[in-house]
């Protein structure tokens, strides 16, 4: 990676953003302190196509062990191999750099994470886990109102306990369900078919088309938080 | 009568927030300290007993994208309690004080990383925090001799540093062997330092047995630890109480 592939890693980093839920929001301030950071320098490296930015990996190495922390590609580029191709370079540069060895961590579910089941030994058992609380429900909504109206969803109502909100046009259907289970689906870390099976989600009416509204409300996400704190 | 205060914490506490970092996660320096925060837009807050700061929470304002839409959520991180202050609800009621004030901000959610293994997880779950997804954690360890060496070399300087730390390093004095299919390793330390060092040297007080994946993915997990021990994937030999010792010393888990 050069200087001049900054603004490509950046760009990699928003469209991936505009398709994912988990990302950080990540400002200027936030990629200065990325260049600047000496425990990632000569760990990053990217895959470009004539000069555009295709995807990268970044990695840091403590204690000599070479770590890639974040492996991003453009989604038009799912399922193409390139991120296959990007794993396996950056970790053969990670081994060259650290000679203890290499590892590498994700969120469960992310879909970086099939591609590291190929290359590495199996895991460690989970030890870090991310945990969520709901602390103030219409908050939480008005967040959910703006995620639905950046999906296009028009005419679903959203009630959690005391509280509820729509989305805009005139109310089609009804989701009722926990706060809690809200954020997931929100966030992606809970799937919609699943919570509606076990009933802790119920949707008013039951028909086809208010299915398909809540589908498109709450489609499949894959959470892929990529920032401990 | 005990007094405690929570408040905001400023640049004259750094010294007490080192300390508190150093007892909770790993030798801190205060200069970490600062820059942490400075450099992150974050609020630091502490609970003050007596005058000593005695426990902390800090909550870094972030926005997860869903999307593209930023939906604010409180990053709790710090949460750490000096080692004798622990169990009197310090930092419930620092958790209390961090979610009003993110309420105050219009934020919906707070969110956080931590450990399975942790007890700080019983705190969360009852704060109403549920445990969403698991950080997975793949390792392909060319050296594992040599990641010992470095990993030995900082639980002397952590353990040197923390209440409980120390009286482990006080009354460990054995030399263990572990011994995996593709390589062994002694470990003795001399009252200051931990000498690891390749192949079994002299007579061990406790011997480790296992793959050498597994004895790795032990180093700073007790669940793990714990797990294959039950399950025969790990097999110890020693006295029960340098076993018990080991566990804490491999694991760095001093409390249940």
């Amino acid at each position: 990676m050069t200087e001049k592939d900054r603004p490509g890693i950046v760009a990699v980093y928003r469209a991936r953003a505009a398709v994912s839920s988990g990302l950080m929001d990540r400002g200027p301030k936030h990629w200065r302190a990325r260049w600047r950071d000496k425990g990632t320098r000569g760990l990053w490296w990217v895959a470009d196509d004539r000069g555009r930015i295709l995807g990268y990996a970044c990695g840091n190495a403590r204690d000599n062990v070479g770590s890639a922390f974040e492996v991003l590609w453009l989604p038009e580029n799912d399922g193409t191999g390139l991120a296959r191709r990007l794993f396996a370079k950056a970790f053969a540069v990670y081994r060259h750099k650290a000679s203890v060895g290499r590892g590498m961590g994700g969120m469960a579910g992310s879909p970086a994470l099939s591609l590291m089941r190929e290359a590495m030994p199996p895991p460690r058992p989970p030890g870090t886990v991310f945990m969520a609380a709901v602390i103030d429900e219409e908050a939480l909504l008005r967040d959910a109102v703006r995620v639905l109206g950046r999906r296009g969803v028009k005419g679903l109502a959203v009630r959690t306990g005391r509280h509820s909100a729509r989305s805009s046009g005139k109310t089609l259907a009804t989701l009722v369900t926990t706060p809690q289970i809200l954020l997931g689906l929100l966030l992606g870390i809970r799937e919609l078919g699943t919570e509606l099976r076990s009933g802790d989600v119920r949707l008013t009416p039951r028909h086809g088309e208010a299915r398909e509204l809540a589908a498109k409300a709450f489609p499949p996400r894959k959470f892929w938080i990529q920032d401990g704190w | 009568m005990v007094r405690v205060v929570i408040r905001r914490a400023g640049p004259r506490d750094v010294p007490a927030l080192r300390l508190l970092y150093t007892h909770a996660f790993q030798p801190t320096a205060s200069r970490d300290v600062r820059r942490w925060m400075t450099q992150v837009p974050c609020e630091v807050l502490v609970a003050v007993v007596d005058g000593v700061v005695a426990s902390t929470v800090a909550t870094e304002h972030r926005a997860l994208l869903v999307d593209g839409v930023r939906i604010r959520t409180g990053g709790i991180a710090g949460v750490a309690t000096l080692w004798e202050y622990r169990g009197r609800g310090l930092a419930t009621r620092l958790l209390l004080e961090a979610h009003q004030r993110l309420r105050a901000r219009g934020v919906s959610n707070a969110s956080l990383f931590t450990g399975h293994n942790l007890p700080a997880i019983r705190i969360y779950r009852r704060h109403g925090y549920t445990e969403e997804s698991d950080w997975v954690s793949f390792q392909d360890i060319a050296e594992p001799v040599t990641l010992l060496q470095k990993r030995f070399a900082y639980r002397a300087k952590w353990l040197s540093r923390t209440p409980g730390g120390k009286g482990l390093l006080a009354r460990w004095r054995s030399r263990a062997h572990l011994i995996t299919p593709d390589w062994r390793a002694t470990i003795a330390f001399d009252g200051k330092k931990f000498q690891v060092s390749r192949g079994r040297r002299g007579q061990a007080a406790l011997v480790m047995r296992g793959d050498s994946q597994q004895v790795i993915h032990c180093l700073g997990d007790r669940l793990t630890f714990d797990r294959y021990r039950r399950q025969g994937r790990i097999s110890l030999r020693g006295e029960r109480s340098i076993i018990v010792d080991w566990r804490r010393l491999l694991t760095l888990e001093m409390t249940e």
